[in-house]
């Protein structure tokens, strides 16, 4: 009886402090009192083995669901969207360091460089660890504002290389019907950018639908302009497709995502709406005019056929940045639109 | 909880039977347990891990409530603590029983009162 007692117990143990310290000692009393009544030995060794069957189960699944509970508590805790915190400036800020200001920095200091074969895994860890670990710790902590255009990075590099080669496959993002440079990187830039706000919109239905991310549904739903803040993280990939293949192009790199990190700044601080919009706009399109600028003054040191000229490579960065900005406008512009009849008639009339 | 019709979802078998043991009143674990297993005729048996986890999600939901009972401190003993079914826990149990008539008697049109 005393080793059945000290193993219930131990058993115990494994149930999450505050149900321990809530019933613990009452469900103790219960299992003595049945084992007690027990009517022949028989009985109190079924009644045993069904404890000890049933309460690691049981004391897991209260584990999984204080942990559910309190996951579902740190959402509605999550601060209200015009509060910033250093460390949420800082997140934003490890895309920007990691895929724009880093790489180019190394090729500015050191011209064609290319990691040596002995430690391409640790700068291979480096690009990759914010990809891989930090989406996963987002998704723990409730999709936190910080995170957001890490998976709008995702978005972007989807939408270029899945939807933009399904156009590609269907031919029609090579026109053949017109020799005109400046029509193929519109229809291109098209293809290749039109499925981030899709992608965008995808992937806030998704989390409507999973519970645990539900939260982060129910937050954009009350500002679409964190669904655009979202795809505001590809932008950054955006310039990176931009100045793609351009010589010396590091400084021109460095500070058009310096832009980007300033929009993500401004967009954080702002209290109202229409001035996340208009940080968010100013901050990308900012970005791709100073990367239209370099290409500028890169050109003519740059090694192109006679094919492409300063002002078509000026069209193709104004293409990709209109359709882009279109795209990561189009959730924000939701909340420019009228509410619906309903609270139309609950808002009280203005005296 | 409820459904999209409005009504408390379907109840577990044990979850059936830990309220209905608290329909004549007030009582604690121990003999919550013991009812359920008379109650289904032996069928259900249910362990401490399994009546006390359900205790808890019935609490949260506001279908039973804590009711000390005096019986532990007459014995001299800790006071024991006892749950009691709330408005909301019987309407959950009418609901049930409502479904479970139905359910019946949609068996007894289809097979008939001996069964297939």
């Amino acid at each position: 009886m005393r080793m059945l007692l000290a193993l219930y117990r131990a058993l115990l143990r494994l149930y999450p402090p505050a149900f321990r310290a809530r019933f613990g000692a009452e469900m103790e009393d219960v299992f003595v009192a049945a084992l007690a009544e027990a009517r022949d030995p028989l009985a109190a060794a079924a009644l045993c083995v069904r404890e000890l069957r049933d309460l690691p189960a049981a004391a897991l699944a209260e584990r999984a669901a204080e942990r559910r509970n309190e996951r579902r508590d740190r959402m509605a805790a999550l601060p209200p969207a015009h509060h910033t915190s250093r460390r949420e400036m800082a997140g934003v800020l490890v895309l920007v360091v990691v895929y724009g200001i880093l790489p180019a920095a190394i090729n500015l200091l050191i011209p064609y460089w290319e990691p040596p074969q002995s430690s391409a895994w640790l700068f291979a860890a480096v690009l990759l660890t914010p990809v891989a670990i930090l989406p996963l710790v987002a998704l723990w902590r409730g999709m936190p504002r910080w995170s957001l255009p890490l998976f709008g990075f995702g978005l972007a590099l989807l939408s270029a290389y899945q939807v933009g080669g399904a156009f590609e496959r269907t031919g029609f993002g090579q026109i053949r019907w017109t020799d005109s440079i400046y029509l193929v990187q519109f229809v291109f830039a098209f293809t290749i950018w039109i499925g981030a706000p899709l992608l965008g919109f995808a992937f806030y239905g998704v989390c409507a639908l999973l519970p645990p991310l539900r939260g982060f549904a129910r937050r954009v739903h009350a500002d679409w302009t964190l669904l655009s803040f979202t795809l505001y993280g590809g932008g950054l990939f955006v310039l990176i497709v931009t100045l793609d293949d351009y010589n010396y192009d590091g400084p021109w790199m460095i500070a058009s995502s310096l832009c980007l990190a300033a929009g993500a700044w401004a967009y954080l601080h702002a209290k109202s709406k229409n001035r996340k919009i208009a940080a968010l706009l100013l901050g990308f399109l900012g970005a791709m005019a100073v990367a239209a600028v370099g290409k500028a003054l890169l050109y003519p040191i740059q090694s192109y056929g006679q094919h492409f000229t300063v002002r078509s490579e000026v069209n193709s960065t104004l293409m990709h940045a209109l359709w882009f900005a279109a795209g990561m406008l189009a959730p924000a512009l939701l909340t420019l639109l009228p509410p619906p009849p309903a609270a139309q008639e609950a808002d009280p009339a203005p005296l | 909880m409820t459904s999209p019709t409005g009504d408390p979802p379907p109840l577990s078998e044990a979850t059936f039977y830990i309220l209905l043991s608290l329909v004549p009143g007030p009582a604690h674990g121990y003999a919550i347990l013991k009812e359920t297993a008379e109650l289904s005729g032996g069928r259900v048996a249910l362990s401490t891990g399994t009546l006390y986890g359900a205790l808890k999600r019935l609490l949260e939901q506001g279908w039973i409530v804590e009711a000390p009972q005096p019986d532990g401190a007459a014995t001299g003993g800790p006071p024991r603590r006892a749950y009691a079914l709330t408005e909301q826990g019987r309407r959950a149990l009418a609901a049930e029983r409502a479904r479970l008539r139905q359910m019946a008697a949609a068996a007894r049109l289809h097979l008939g009162e001996e069964g297939a």
